[in-house]
């Protein structure tokens, strides 16, 4: 339809619009262009997918009900529903008692298996533990800088925090990622910088 | 890049389920949608708006308050709100400021009624005495228009500008006192001489001008009050005349007075300026004893 096809040009901000509206189709739209980077952004924060899919679902929704509140300004949408996916997942993880870093998350694979593959499998599997040792705010800032892309100012507005501090939490949050690899011995002592 | 980064980009997330942006877009709709923004007029739901009528409501009505007590102080107690004027009353300033300014109203409205009998005996304060309406007889008014015009010439000579009919007056009345003295009569003051002369010679100018104006009308009560007027030795020359040539020297003098009036273009004959009244009256053939001035 041509109207469908106009629509699935039109910018974020023209989409929230008629989300605003209660347009559901600009809702699937949306939900098609983000969905990926909000699933990135919450298995990255949990590590466990069915914990990253009910983020992306509770951030669509917020995204729904608060459109008409919604502005267009600092990062766009995208800055605007990786923010929601972030506060979502912090929330999460301090619901959480304890995490142990025993515990890896399982995940698909589905590459043949090799013997090639099995030490890039235990690579991803130990950086996964790694992360998932961290404090949320260390990990919600590897995730958004390192990960997302995004700036620093951004990632900073994101968690509430100044730029500095941002920084601060990203020097402890790669001292905490390089000291769980060596202890797993996925890294050498003094490699890290 | 070190290790660390190289690890780090290991950490891939798994694909994105199949048709998830399908499920969470379809159950997010099934949530209702907020308002939106709250229009201005109906933000009395939103933190702090229920103190928003209150202040307006208290701003409104402290306004109201203020806004009567002025309108009944300005009208000095005439208007008189039920409420306001129980608090006024209760508030010495204000209420003062209230009464202030009645008295000063009722006085004047009585001043103007009071009769000039009444006004001679209950004297006003002397404060208030240059503003107030001089009453009493057209003599009476001469006098203090003549008192008036003496502080004027006072106040020409104390900046070196001529007075000649002042001066001419005071010569007279001089004269007068040096006569009077001269033969053993009891003299009055230089300032009182000066008050006879020239009260004397307004007498008589005003006469000759109700002549100038009106010459057939001219009756006998009006010479003879003329005669009385004239200085003795005058007097005497002008009362040795026949009636019928009183009358002619009369109207002579009246129009001489009136050609005078025209020219200098007095609108008023009993308030002339000093200055011009002087020269009036120094036309007069007045050269005598002020011992009777009427």
């Amino acid at each position: 339809m041509h109207g469908q096809d106009a629509t699935a040009d039109a910018d974020d901000g023209t989409l929230m619009q008629r989300v605003a509206a209660g347009d559901a189709r600009a809702l699937e739209l949306i939900a098609d262009r983000h969905t990926p980077m909000l699933f990135a952004v919450a298995w990255r924060m949990l590590g466990d997918a069915a914990e990253a899919e009910d983020v992306v679902q509770e951030a669509m929704t917020k995204a729904w009900v608060k459109a008409a509140s919604w502005t267009p300004v600092g990062g766009g949408l995208g800055g605007w529903l990786r923010r929601i996916a972030t506060n979502l997942c912090i929330d999460r993880q301090r619901k959480r008692a304890f995490v142990s870093d025993a515990e890896i998350p399982e995940r698909a694979d589905d590459s043949p298996s090799a013997d090639v593959l099995i030490d890039e499998a235990r690579r991803q599997a130990a950086v996964a533990a790694a992360m998932q040792a961290l404090p949320d705010r260390q990990r919600a800032a590897i995730v958004l800088t390192y990960y997302e892309g995004v700036s620093n100012a951004e990632a900073a507005a994101v968690l509430g925090i100044g730029v500095k501090a941002l920084e601060s939490l990203l020097v402890r949050a790669r001292q905490g990622l390089s000291r769980s690899l060596v202890q797993m011995g996925m890294l050498q002592e003094g490699s890290a910088a | 890049m070190s290790q660390l980064d190289q690890m780090l980009g290991n950490y891939a997330p798994p694909p994105v389920p199949d048709g998830l942006a399908v499920r969470v877009a379809a159950a997010a709709i099934q949530e209702p949608q907020d308002r939106g923004t709250m229009l201005p007029w109906r933000r009395g739901s939103v933190r702090g708006g229920w103190r928003r009528g209150t202040l307006i409501g208290s701003a409104a009505l402290g306004l109201a308050f203020t806004s009567a007590v002025a309108a009944e102080v300005a009208s000095g107690g005439r208007i008189e709100i039920p409420v306001v004027h129980q608090m006024v009353e209760a508030v010495p300033i204000l209420k003062a400021s209230v009464h202030k300014q009645k008295p000063v109203e009722v006085a004047l409205i009585e001043r103007r009624h009071v009769s000039p009998s009444r006004q001679a005996a209950e004297p006003l304060p002397a404060a208030a005495e240059p503003d107030q309406p001089v009453a009493g007889t057209p003599r009476e008014r001469f006098i203090a228009k003549f008192t008036e015009a003496k502080k004027e010439v006072a106040e020409r000579r104390a900046a070196g500008l001529p007075t000649p009919n002042a001066d001419r007056i005071e010569r007279k009345a001089k004269r007068m006192v040096e006569r009077r003295q001269a033969a053993g009569l009891p003299a009055p003051s230089l300032d009182e001489a000066e008050m006879r002369v020239a009260v004397r010679e307004w007498a008589a100018n005003r006469i000759l001008r109700r002549v100038a104006s009106n010459p057939e009308g001219l009756t006998d009560a009006q010479v003879q009050r003329f005669i009385r007027i004239l200085p003795p030795k005058k007097r005497d020359q002008f009362s040795a005349l026949a009636p019928e040539q009183q009358r002619q020297m009369m109207g002579q003098m009246a129009q001489r007075v009136l050609a005078r009036r025209m020219q200098a273009q007095v609108p008023d004959d009993a308030a002339p300026p000093a200055d011009q009244q002087a020269a009036e009256i120094a036309q007069q053939p007045s050269e005598g004893s002020p011992d009777q001035p009427r």
